[in-house]
């Protein structure tokens, strides 16, 4: 299992990356995390949305109300240019901690 | 059958409950529910447990709506007020914010609170200090709840604490219950002297040498066992051992003595002695140094002794052991006993009376009368302008404030107030505390240190002084009924109206009664100052004699007779204000053989002269009668009046001092001399022999001509010199010395002028701000007065009027109270002024005449105001 404060450190580049693919909402957002970490990376799932709606506020992504093929009313939530540069430079922070520790535990049997 | 749709739908209304979900969050947080429940229909689950699932995996709307809330505050602390902390209750940033406008917005009123708490706290806090400086004394002493103090009670109740050199010995011996017992006694002065360096000492002991075993005065150096352990030892304060030899090691070192011509070896040094200490000397030296025949006499009543009870030993019990002791040792006639005193209470209860431990109660009841008076402004102040914050509080209450929550707001306020006041009165106490100090010979200190125990009583004051003050205003304001408040206010307007008046008289009663104390303590201060004393010591010198100087007093004294500004020289063995000493005597002719106790002092040829006293009866000390030296006295007329002689003079009377040969016991009378008061006033006129006896002679008085005072004093040194080379010459006026008597009833008198003062200051505060409040509620009525014609003095009067009624009601209560007090008082003194009539008038007028000049202000404002502004908006 994850650890809370991990989670909460990756929350938002994990929403801003998965987002890059296209525009989404909040029920397969979190989905897409779940199956992408298979199942180690443990939310509760009403928390994600204060985190959009900070992200949104903050100008990272934009949301629109819109009536899915199914029918049903959902907020769709879609990158700005701003959330793009904000995801370069947290990828930039998380690849260069990964580097750090690669390089750190090179040595150990896997 | 589970309604999935009906489920949601109360799922939903849950949500909306939480203050930061708004609308749209819960839609979206709705879609999601569905969502997830399709899913987990989806893998074969039926409806219900699918929805209680997909509710679990969402999680407690709380959390998701203080993330909301998070995201969208400006709050610092970020947490949505729904989940304070206990330390900060949600409005209470809205009541700070509430009270600093009210603050500001009413600079006046706040002045006249701040103001007022800030007098009334800095009065209690310094009067506080004193207090807990006075309670303090020699409580240093580890063994001090076993330690005595003996005295000598006389039938009439007073105690006296100079006990006879025998009794502590006596006591030591013959009882267990006594551990150790210890003679002390204030010595004098002396020229002391090390190598090439002299100084004059004033204040020499001599004690036993358990002194140091009773007593936990420090020892810096030698052990309590080492210290006084010969015969010529003496110990020293440090302040003292460093005046003679700076930074040696005085241990084993030598002063000379020359007051009684002996080396003395330093064995001894302790730490200063602390300011709270009754006992105070720079040098100890052993008492058996007096010569044991004198110390084993039962006769001389002179020295203090102090005994160390053993533990678990009953003073009381022990006392009634010992109350014939005298009967015992001295014979049946005796009529003092020795009575205990703790050590404790040895400064309060100095001489054995109560004037100081009474000086302690009546100014800490000022402080708080003071304290109570700040209050009582802020009570009176905080309702009068309830009307003002009616509808503040009507608000709150339509918005759902309990009154507990008003209640608190308000008291809240109050101490808010109460805190800024105290800041501002620990300034004003730190900057006059040196004044304080200087004023009272103290050295307190307001913060030393960590003194946590101050500062904490400081904070529970505070607490207390804004409980109390705010407790009437925030239980009447949180009593307004919203619907009454909100739909008009003049309906509250005269709400509290007799609350005020009745704070108000008794504001202005304590301020009455206080003027009145002042004005009688002044009265009999002048009374003392103007007293016909029965001697004159006006512009007489005093010097201190010495031994190189006592053989040749005589031909000093003819040097000094030749200056013109000279008029009479002479020398007594005390001043005339410190005679302590008295002895029984015996006369012939005396009908009940029971012996008198009189004063008794030594002088020499012109005493009466130099201090102008009259002989009413016989002749004053003289040359031309050799055997005046010898066989001569002099009687007071009170002497006279209690031997029962009409015609004393030739009287032979018996004086039983046991230092004198039996030949010299006996003298004769050859005159009257008019009663004066040798001590001061708080004491009868005793009966007062004089005698001639020149060994005795401690001083010289010097009686000169006030109009070359400096040439004279220049000249008289210069004849000192001569005729006692190596001792410096100081001297001091008689007048200080008799003035000296009095410093405790002087500083009553300036305390309570200042007390007063500042009671009336703090009373006319409070009547400035309720009149300006009145008059301002009355301008519509005045305005329409005066357009109906009214005149200026007639609208004076009708404001005036009411204030006029209270400070009469008051000066009504006030005056017994203060009657009662001060003749309690007065009862101290002996000789004593009478309370008249016209120091209550005098308290009554002064009461009105600040009352009236406080309110009229506001009422000529009111009166000359053109009633055109004040009608305008109507």
């Amino acid at each position: 299992m994850v650890s809370k404060a991990l989670v909460a450190a990756s929350t938002k580049p994990m929403i801003l990356s998965i987002l890059l693919s296209g525009e989404n909402y909040g029920y397969k957002i979190i989905q897409k995390a779940k199956n992408l970490s298979g199942g180690k990376l443990e939310w509760s799932d009403g928390m994600l949305y204060p985190v959009l709606h900070r992200l949104e506020k903050d100008g990272c992504i934009r949301s629109e109300w819109k009536i899915s093929d199914e029918g049903r009313l959902r907020k769709y939530y879609r990158l700005t240019d701003k959330g793009r540069e904000e995801l370069e430079e947290e990828r930039k922070q998380w690849l260069s901690v990964h580097a750090a520790l690669s390089q750190l535990w090179k040595p150990l049997p896997v | 059958m589970f309604d999935l749709e009906k489920a949601i739908k109360e799922w939903r209304r849950e949500l909306r409950k939480n203050e930061a979900l708004e609308d749209g969050y819960v839609e979206e947080l709705v879609t999601h529910l569905r969502d997830e429940i399709d899913r987990q229909l989806t893998e074969g689950l039926n409806r219900e447990e699918a929805f209680v699932r997909a509710v679990e995996e969402i999680g407690g709307a709380e959390n998701i709506g203080a993330e909301y809330y998070k995201t969208n505050t400006r709050r610092l602390s970020g947490n949505p007020p729904w989940q304070t902390r206990l330390w900060m209750p949600g409005l209470v940033a809205s009541y700070f914010k509430v009270a600093f406008r009210k603050m500001k917005r009413q600079k006046g009123y706040s002045f006249i609170n701040i103001l007022g708490l800030t007098i009334g706290l800095s009065c209690f806090i310094l009067i506080g200090l004193w207090v807990k400086d006075e309670l303090s004394f020699d409580r240093f002493h580890q063994k001090k709840d076993r330690i005595y103090r003996l005295l000598n009670r006389i039938p009439d109740g007073r105690s006296f604490s100079s006990v006879t050199y025998a009794l502590g010995p006596a006591l030591e011996e013959e009882y267990f219950e006594v551990e150790e017992s210890c003679r002390v006694w204030p010595w004098g002065g002396s020229l002391v002297k090390y190598l090439n360096k002299s100084f004059e000492e004033e204040n020499i002991y001599l004690a036993d040498p358990s002194f140091f075993k009773i007593f936990s005065f420090p020892l810096i150096k030698g052990t309590p066992e080492s210290a006084l352990d010969d015969k010529y030892s003496v110990v020293l304060t440090e302040e003292t051992a460093h005046k003679y030899f700076g930074d040696e090691d005085p241990i084993g070192k030598i002063l000379h003595l020359t007051q009684y011509e002996g080396d003395f070896k330093v064995t001894g040094v302790i730490e200063n002695i602390p300011l709270n200490s009754h006992l105070r000397f720079d040098m100890m030296a052993r008492v058996d140094f007096l010569g044991e025949d004198r110390l084993a006499r039962w006769g001389e009543w002179v020295a203090s002794s102090y005994v160390l009870l053993r533990p678990g030993v009953s003073p009381a019990n022990f006392e009634t052991q010992i109350a014939d002791i005298y009967k015992k040792n001295i014979g049946p006639e005796v009529t003092y006993v020795p009575v205990l005193q703790q050590l404790t209470d040895v400064h309060l209860y100095e001489f054995g009376h109560s004037e100081r431990v009474r000086k302690v109660y009546a100014f800490s009841i000022i402080a708080v009368f003071i304290l109570l008076m700040a209050c009582i402004n802020f009570m009176n102040l905080a309702t009068a302008q309830s009307a003002k914050r009616s509808q503040e509080v009507g608000i709150r209450k339509v918005i759902g404030a309990m009154r507990r929550q008003v209640v608190r707001q308000f008291l809240g306020e109050a101490l808010l107030t109460a805190l800024i006041s105290l800041v501002l009165a620990l300034i004003v106490v730190e900057s006059v505390l040196p004044y304080f100090n200087q004023f009272t010979g103290k050295s307190i200190v307001l913060l030393s240190g960590a003194n946590f125990a101050v500062i904490l009583t400081l904070l529970l004051m505070t607490l207390g002084t804004g409980l109390f003050a705010g407790s009437y205003p925030s239980i009447f304001l949180s009593s307004f009924q919203p619907a009454q408040t909100l739909k008009s206010r003049s309906m509250i307007r005269n709400k509290g109206a007799g609350i005020r008046k009745i704070l108000i008289i008794v504001q202005f009663a304590i301020s009455v009664g206080l003027i009145a104390c002042t004005l009688v303590v002044a009265s009999q201060l002048r009374f003392i100052q103007n007293q016909d004393l029965g001697l004159d010591w006006e512009h007489v010198v005093i010097l201190n004699n010495n031994p190189i100087l006592l053989p040749r007093f005589d031909a000093f004294k003819s040097l000094l007779l030749t200056y013109p500004g000279i008029r009479d020289v002479t020398a007594a063995a005390q001043l005339p204000t410190q005679v302590g000493q008295s002895i029984q005597i015996n006369w012939e002719g005396n009908p009940t053989q029971d012996m008198l106790s009189v004063d008794y002092t030594v002088v020499d040829y012109d005493f009466f002269e130099t201090f102008d006293m009259k002989i009413l009866q016989g002749r004053s000390f003289s040359k031309e009668f050799a055997a005046d030296e010898k066989t001569a006295c002099i009687i007071n007329e009170t002497a006279a009046k209690q031997m029962g002689l009409e015609n004393p003079v030739g009287t032979n009377i018996y004086m039983a001092h046991p230092a004198w040969e039996e030949s010299f016991r006996l003298a004769q009378v050859i005159g009257v001399v008019r009663d004066f008061h040798a001590r001061s006033l708080h004491s009868v006129i005793r009966p007062f022999v004089f005698r001639m006896y020149k060994p005795w002679h401690q001083y010289a008085f010097i009686k000169i001509d006030g109009s070359r005072i400096q040439k004279t004093l220049a000249q008289i040194q210069v004849a000192f010199e001569k005729h006692a080379p190596g001792y410096p010459f100081s001297f001091a006026f008689m007048d200080d010395a008799f003035n000296r008597q009095y410093t405790s009833e002087r500083q009553l008198g300036k305390l309570f002028n200042w007390f007063s003062l500042l009671s009336i200051f703090i009373s006319c505060l409070g009547l400035f701000g309720l009149a300006s409040y009145i008059t301002e509620q009355k301008t519509k009525e005045i305005g329409i007065r005066k357009v109906l014609g009214a005149s200026v003095p007639g609208i004076i009067s009708l404001t005036a009027r009411e204030f006029i009624k209270w400070v009469v009601v008051a000066n009504l209560i006030a005056w017994p109270i203060a009657y009662s007090v001060m003749r309690l008082w007065l009862q101290e003194f002996a000789y004593r002024v009478s309370i008249g009539p016209l120091v209550f008038g005098m308290a009554a007028g002064l009461t009105l005449l600040v009352a009236l000049a406080t309110v009229s202000y506001h009422s000529l404002r009111a009166a000359f105001a053109n009633p055109v502004d004040s009608l305008r908006y109507e």
